[in-house]
C-alpha cells in the first residue's frame, strides 16, 4: 500500500473515532422526562411494537434523534418515543433548571446540555421596550448589505453539505 | 371570507360614493372608511414593501447590531438563500442577520429582511435546526404576515396614497412615523394562525431544500423546556404561542406527509465546526 493510501485510511480512522467521540459527548449531554405516560416501541414508527412502557415524569436519556422520534433509555427500557411526549431537562414544565444556558461553549465542539454555563449576565437583551424606542441603524444596514449571498454560492453551500433538492407540496392551511 | 366582506363593503361604499357623506343620517365618516376598505384591498407594490421592510430592518438593527462575525454573517446568508430558492418568492433581495443579543428570538420584516438572535442560534443542535427557524422566518415574508398585519393595525390612520408616498421618501418624518410603527408590531406579535402556518410552510421549505424536515420541531421542543418568565425569551413568549403547543400542532400536521424526509441530513457536524470558530472569535460586547 502506498504512503497515500496509508494516509488516507488514516484520515479516515481520525474521522471515524473523532464522529464516535462527537455522538458520545453529544449523547451523554440531553436528558428529558416524559410529559405522559407513553409507550416505548421497538422503531421509530407508529405501528413498531411495544417494548416498554414509562409513566410520566420518568427520567429518560436521549440517546439519538431522528425525525418526529427520539431513542431514549430509561430504567432498563431502550426504544423510541415521540419528541412531543418527552420535555427536555430533568425539572418540571418550564422550568428549566437554571435559566437559560449557553449551549455551545467556547473550545468545546458540542452542546453542553444539561452542563451548559448559564448565559453570561450584562450582555445586551431585547425587549419589546427596545423596540418601540428603536432608532434606525444605517451603518448597520450597510454592512447587512456586505453579507449577502447570491444563488451559485447558497448553491454551493448546499452542495458541500450533500443537500438534495426536493418537490414537495405545502401542507393544507387547515387542519 | 373576510376579503368577501371587504369586498362587499367596498362594493357598498362605491355605490354611496357619488352622494356627500352628510347625505346620510349615520354618524360615520364615508371618505375615512373607503379609504381604509382600499387600503386593506390594495396591494402594496413590492417596492414599497422592500423600502418598508428595509426602513423597519434598519429600526431592529438600531435596537440590537450585527454579530461582528462576518464568516457566521456569510454562512447564515448562504443558508437563508438556499432556503428562500425554495419558495414563490426566489426574486426578493433577502437578507439575513445573527443579532448581537442574548434573547431568544427572531424576526422577519417585510420585503425578506430576516434575523435571528445570536441567544437562539446558541440553542440550536444542527444546520437542520437552523434552517428550520430561518424557513419559519422565510414563510412570514412569503406570506406577507407581518404587512398584513401592520395593514390592519398599525397603518390605518395613514391613507393609501401617504403610505405609499412616504414610503418613497425615506428620511422624512412620515417615513419614520410609518416605519416605527410597523417596527412596533415585533414588539406586540403576529395572529397566532399566522405563526402555525409560518411552522407548516417552514417545514416544508426546509424539506424541500435538502433538510431533515425536523429541524423546527426540534428547536420547539428546546424553547418548551425554557421558563417563560427567564428575561431571554420575554418577548418571544409574549410574541408567540406556547412552543408546546407549537411542536404538537406541527408534528400532526406532518403525520404521513413529512416524516419520509425526516432521515434527510442534519449538517450537525458542518454547523459545530461553524459554531466551534465563531465561540473562539466571539468577544461580548457590554450593553
Ligand atoms: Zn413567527
Amino acid at each position: 500500500m502506498n504512503r497515500s493510501g496509508i494516509n488516507r485510511r488514516f484520515k479516515i480512522l481520525v474521522a471515524t473515532v473523532g464522529a464516535l467521540l462527537f455522538a458520545v459527548a453529544y449523547a451523554a449531554s440531553e436528558v428529558g422526562s416524559t410529559r405522559v405516560d407513553v409507550n416505548v416501541l421497538s422503531a421509530p414508527k407508529t405501528d413498531a411494537k411495544t417494548v416498554g412502557q414509562l409513566s410520566a415524569n420518568t427520567r429518560v436519556d436521549i440517546a439519538e434523534r431522528r425525525g418526529a422520534w427520539m431513542r431514549v433509555k430509561a430504567n432498563g427500557t431502550t426504544g423510541w418515543v415521540r419528541l412531543h411526549q418527552v420535555r427536555l431537562g430533568t425539572g418540571p414544565e418550564k422550568t428549566s433548571s437554571q435559566g437559560m444556558k449557553m449551549l455551545w461553549t467556547a473550545g468545546q465542539t458540542g452542546r453542553s446540555g444539561a452542563t451548559g454555563i448559564v448565559a453570561t449576565t450584562g450582555v445586551r437583551g431585547l425587549s419589546a421596550e427596545d423596540l418601540k424606542t428603536a432608532q434606525p441603524n444605517p451603518q448597520q444596514v450597510q454592512a447587512l448589505e456586505k453579507y449577502r449571498a447570491n444563488d451559485a454560492s447558497a448553491r454551493e453551500q448546499a452542495r458541500a453539505a450533500g443537500l438534495r433538492e426536493r418537490q414537495i407540496a405545502l401542507l393544507p392551511k387547515e387542519q | 371570507m373576510r376579503a368577501n366582506k371587504l369586498v362587499a363593503g367596498t362594493l357598498l361604499l362605491a355605490a354611496l360614493a357619488p352622494w356627500p357623506a352628510q347625505a346620510f343620517d349615520l354618524n360615520l365618516d364615508l371618505n375615512k372608511l373607503r379609504d381604509v376598505v382600499t387600503q386593506q384591498l390594495k396591494p402594496m407594490s413590492e417596492k414599497d414593501e422592500i423600502q418598508l421592510g428595509r426602513g423597519i430592518a434598519a429600526n431592529l438593527l438600531g435596537a440590537a447590531p450585527l454579530v461582528p462575525d462576518a464568516q457566521l454573517q456569510a454562512y447564515v446568508n448562504r443558508l437563508g438563500k438556499w432556503l428562500a430558492m425554495h419558495t414563490d418568492r426566489p426574486a426578493l433581495p433577502w437578507h439575513f442577520g445573527v443579532l448581537d443579543t442574548e434573547s431568544v428570538n427572531a424576526f422577519a420584516t417585510p420585503g425578506g429582511y430576516v434575523f435571528i438572535t445570536r441567544g437562539l442560534l446558541l440553542q440550536m443542535r444542527d444546520e437542520a435546526e437552523l434552517a428550520g427557524v430561518l424557513a419559519h422566518e422565510i414563510s412570514h415574508v412569503v406570506e406577507k404576515h407581518a404587512l398584513e398585519t401592520m395593514k390592519k393595525g398599525a397603518f390605518l390612520e395613514f391613507a393609501g396614497d401617504t403610505l405609499s408616498q412616504a414610503l418613497r421618501s425615506e428620511g422624512s418624518a412620515e417615513f419614520s412615523k410609518i416605519v416605527s410603527a410597523g417596527t412596533e408590531v415585533f414588539a406586540r406579535g403576529l395572529d397566532k394562525q399566522d405563526e402555525f402556518a409560518a411552522d407548516r410552510m417552514g417545514v416544508v421549505i426546509a424539506a424541500r431544500a435538502g433538510y431533515d424536515a425536523y429541524g423546527l420541531p426540534g428547536t420547539l421542543q428546546t424553547l418548551a423546556a425554557i421558563n417563560p418568565k427567564d428575561d431571554a425569551v420575554a418577548l418571544m413568549f409574549k410574541t408567540h404561542p406556547d412552543p408546546a403547543e407549537r411542536l404538537e400542532l406541527l408534528l400532526t400536521a406532518m403525520e404521513g406527509k413529512l416524516e419520509q424526509y425526516g432521515d434527510q441530513p442534519k449538517v450537525a457536524d458542518r454547523f459545530a465546526s461553524v459554531m466551534k470558530s465563531h465561540m473562539a472569535r466571539y468577544q461580548p460586547k457590554k450593553k
